[in-house]
């Protein structure tokens, strides 16, 4: 919900608009860390509510918090905790977290979601990083074989 | 950026459906073989992979030797970027320098370039000119392969913006003159040398080539190497000549590091005394100062320094932030605790062979204004339980070294056991029993990295129970349990079954370790997924009692597949053993013994590369009267300095067995 800083300027708030119907009230100063709807404001359309049509609610509750936590103030310690437990979901989860990040374009949001896929993927195989992030092998036998012994040193 | 489809309703989104720029941005927080691993699940990641490696900046292949088959589609001819190269050249030779020396390079990293000429040099400074760091390795040591100091000239004339230089090879090989001459022409940027190996005459002469001409000392000396704040260097002699020297023309030296390894006990004029301690820091700066005499060879120490030079030296230096001292058997209590009292700032020591270093130089050092991040006390065995609770005191402590500290056991333990920061924690040799270890468990335990208990005879699988049971994920990734003989399969799998993200793990010469341990290592599952295996780099299993063919067909592909070193003995079972190594190309297999791992390229100050069981007897050869003073002062005694026996000879040279 808003936030309560004191002056007027800063109490400017948004309202953010989910696919499936959501509002969410968010201090217009966090919302721009999203260049998107960064843009948006700057442009002056849309002061009532804006709309964020790829995202659902439950992905855009996160991303606000995201938001809010990057918004400015708090300490390091605090940042860093509730990004780590954002970044404890399950791996569908956080490819939507992504994927609303680089609709939003919050940099910051993109690099800790990357990151945490990144760290889960280190030192694995290609077997395990298609089960895990449910990727269809779309190489065909010939491929698949020139390829696995190509890089078979590397897992 | 528009979203794909399906990607709020049903939540069985791939990865591959991601944006090409979104996977490339996961692919840039990859190293090389886990990029290689994604892009093998499909053909999207692959077009991802082969983009990004064409703008790659940092190009880093860590543990394997590759061929130039295997880099040739890794590394794009044309990558613009490419700042940084790091890679083991064991299996490349000059062809492949066209290939690897890219002009937009800054750092560059070639180990094992054994079957490289000179050329490499040279060619360095012709197309790389815009390096800052370069580290070589064993340059053109193999048979045929010759390198020269006209090479070494165009690598330092060409690289006009090098700021440090690390070479890892014998440079005794140039001529001296033509040596010493070309460092004038080296970058004026230079502010970090590292030579090993290096004579301490060539040495003197590089900074001073007057020396050499038989000038007289009114010519200004020349300033070769004018801006150079790091220095260091093996050598064959530590002398007073080459530290005065060093000291006074190297105005900005902050860091000095100088190790020896005599091959017999040193002549007067070439070793160093009170005279050549007390030449250091001549300018004021020094932060960092590291003296070890290494008795790899033979038992040499720096006999002709006591406590009176140790005091001089300390007078100079109270801005000193890391001292090591190594070898200095002489030095009593008084000369360590000068140090301590006047170097306000320090927060490294280490001491090796402090032969006569008691408790009672850590007496007050809660009273001193240090406060001390990495402590090594190597063998110094008149060190008590009473010296390690007072060093606890520092609550900074995050590197403590106690190897071959006989006398120390389980109430140093109990002293550790709170430190906060603790993350490397080395016990080889000590006198510990699981009791000990158990007080670890609780504090500590849960942030260590870095674990050595080798040689600690008396534990047994109970510690292992102590520290790991209950403990779900620490953050420990080296373990060393080596030659522990009560140590048996059941400790290795708890172990396994404690779901660590070990690295490495050596259990060198335990005789109960057999092949249930290789298997339960093997079936090791770190999370519920398909993920079968472990994350082990490093296996040490050499002249394990229990190991037999039937582990090798656990460390087969897919197991341990990350596994890039491992330990084994060679002789009993040599066919399965060779078969291994063929079918595993790229995992460094050693079968006689030597320890594995490759942190001594890293790292000069890392002292533990030797490790032999015999010191005990160079103790008592040293402290039994071997060590007097007779042969001292008396320079004029030309005859070979045979000091020791062909026995102690052979004692002294160190053996695994």
């Amino acid at each position: 919900m808003a936030e309560t800083p004191a002056s007027a300027a800063a109490l400017k708030t948004v309202t953010l608009v989910s696919s499936d119907g959501e509002r969410f009230e968010i201090a217009e100063s966090s919302a721009k860390q999203s260049i998107t709807i960064g843009n948006i404001i700057d442009d002056g359309c849309c002061d009532a509510s804006i709309p964020v049509p790829n995202v659902t609610g439950k992905v855009l509750t996160k991303v606000i918090e995201y938001l809010k936590n990057h918004g400015g103030g708090g300490g390091d310690a605090e940042k860093k905790e509730k990004d780590d437990e954002l970044v404890s979901a399950p791996v569908p989860v956080l490819l939507d977290y992504i994927l609303a990040a680089n609709y939003l374009d919050i940099k910051g949001l993109v690099d800790l979601v990357a990151q945490e896929i990144a760290d889960s993927m280190k030192d694995k195989s290609p077997e395990w990083v298609r089960s895990e992030f449910n990727i269809e092998n779309d190489y065909t036998p010939e491929e698949e074989e020139a390829v696995k012994s190509h890089f078979a040193w590397a897992f | 950026m528009a979203a794909p489809p399906g990607s709020a309703r049903t939540g069985i989104l791939g990865l591959d459906h991601l944006p090409a720029a979104l996977i490339a941005t996961i692919m840039t927080k990859l190293d090389i073989p886990s990029i290689l691993s994604l892009a093998s699940t499909c053909t999207a990641c692959r077009t991802c992979a082969a983009e990004i490696l064409s703008f790659l900046p940092n190009f880093h292949l860590p543990d394997i030797a590759p061929s130039m088959d295997l880099l040739r589609p890794l590394l794009p001819q044309c990558n613009p970027y490419l700042r940084s190269l790091k890679v083991d050249c064991t299996r490349l030779d000059d062809s492949s320098l066209d290939f690897l020396l890219h002009p937009s390079l800054q750092e560059l990293c070639l180990r094992n370039c054994a079957d490289f000429s000179g050329r490499l040099l040279a060619e360095l400074g012709r197309s790389c000119k815009d390096l800052r760091f370069l580290y070589l390795s064993s340059v053109a040591e193999k048979r045929g392969r010759s390198v020269d100091v006209l090479h070494l000239e165009e690598m330092l004339s060409g690289c006009t913006q090098l700021e440090t230089l690390i070479l890892m090879f014998d440079v005794s090989i140039f001529l001296r003159h033509s040596f010493a001459r070309v460092w004038a022409l080296a970058s004026s940027k230079l502010i970090s040398l590292e030579i090993e190996y290096i004579s301490s005459v060539m040495m003197t002469e590089l900074l001073n080539p007057a020396v050499g001409l038989h000038q007289s000392s009114n010519h200004p000396w020349p300033s070769v190497l004018p801006n150079l704040q790091k220095l260091c260097l093996s050598v064959d002699y530590i002398t007073d000549t080459m530290v005065s020297t060093i000291s006074k023309s190297l105005v900005s030296l902050t860091h000095l590091d100088l190790r020896d390894i005599p091959i017999m006990e040193p002549r007067m004029a070439f070793d160093l005394t009170n005279n050549g301690l007390q030449q250091i820091n001549a300018h004021g700066r020094l932060k960092h100062l590291c003296l070890v005499r290494s008795q790899e060879i033979a038992p040499t120490f720096f006999k002709r320094v006591n406590d009176l030079g140790v005091l001089l030296m300390a007078d100079k230096c109270s801005a000193m932030e890391s001292i090591c001292l190594g070898g200095f058997c002489q030095v009593t209590d008084t000369g360590y605790k000068t140090l301590l009292h006047s170097c306000s700032k320090l927060y490294i020591l280490r001491v090796f062979h402090g032969t006569h270093l008691t408790d009672l130089v850590f007496h007050d050092i809660a009273a001193t204004s240090c406060s001390m991040t990495h402590v090594s006390l190597r063998w110094c065995n008149l060190l008590t339980n009473l010296a390690v609770t007072r060093l606890a005191s520092n609550a900074d402590l995050s590197t403590l070294d106690l190897r071959d500290c006989r006398n120390l056991g389980d109430e140093a333990l109990r002293a550790i056991s709170m430190l906060p920061k603790l993350k490397t924690l080395l016990l080889d040799g000590c006198d510990l029993t699981d009791a000990g270890l158990s007080y670890l468990s609780k504090g500590v335990m849960n942030r260590l990295v870095s674990l050595s208990v080798r040689g600690c005879k008396r534990l047994t699988d109970r510690c292992i129970s102590s520290l790991f049971d209950g403990n779900s994920n620490p953050e420990l990734r080296e373990l060393d349990l080596s030659n522990l003989p009560n140590l048996s399969d059941a400790a290795v799998l708890l172990l396994a079954r404690s779901r660590i993200l070990i690295s490495e793990l050596r259990m060198r010469q335990c005789p109960l370790i057999g092949d249930t341990s290789v298997m339960a290592l093997a079936s090791m599952q770190v999370d519920e997924k398909m993920w079968c295996g472990s994350s082990l780099r490093l296996l040490d299993i050499y002249n394990c009692g229990g190991i037999t063919q039937l582990a090798f067909r656990w460390l087969k592909k897919p197991y341990f597949p990350r596994l890039r070193w491992l330990g084994v003995t060679g002789s009993m079972n040599r066919d399965v053993v060779d078969a291994l190594a063929r079918s595993r190309p790229y995992m460094h297999v050693t079968t006689q013994g030597e320890e594995l791992g490759t942190e001594q390229w890293d790292n000069m100050e890392d002292a533990h590369l030797q490790d032999y069981d015999d010191v005990d007897e160079f103790e008592e050869w040293l402290l039994g009267g071997g060590g007097g003073e007779d042969d001292d002062d008396d320079d004029d005694n030309e005859d070979e300095e045979e000091d020791m026996s062909d026995a102690e000879m052979e004692d002294a040279v160190g053996h695994e067995s």
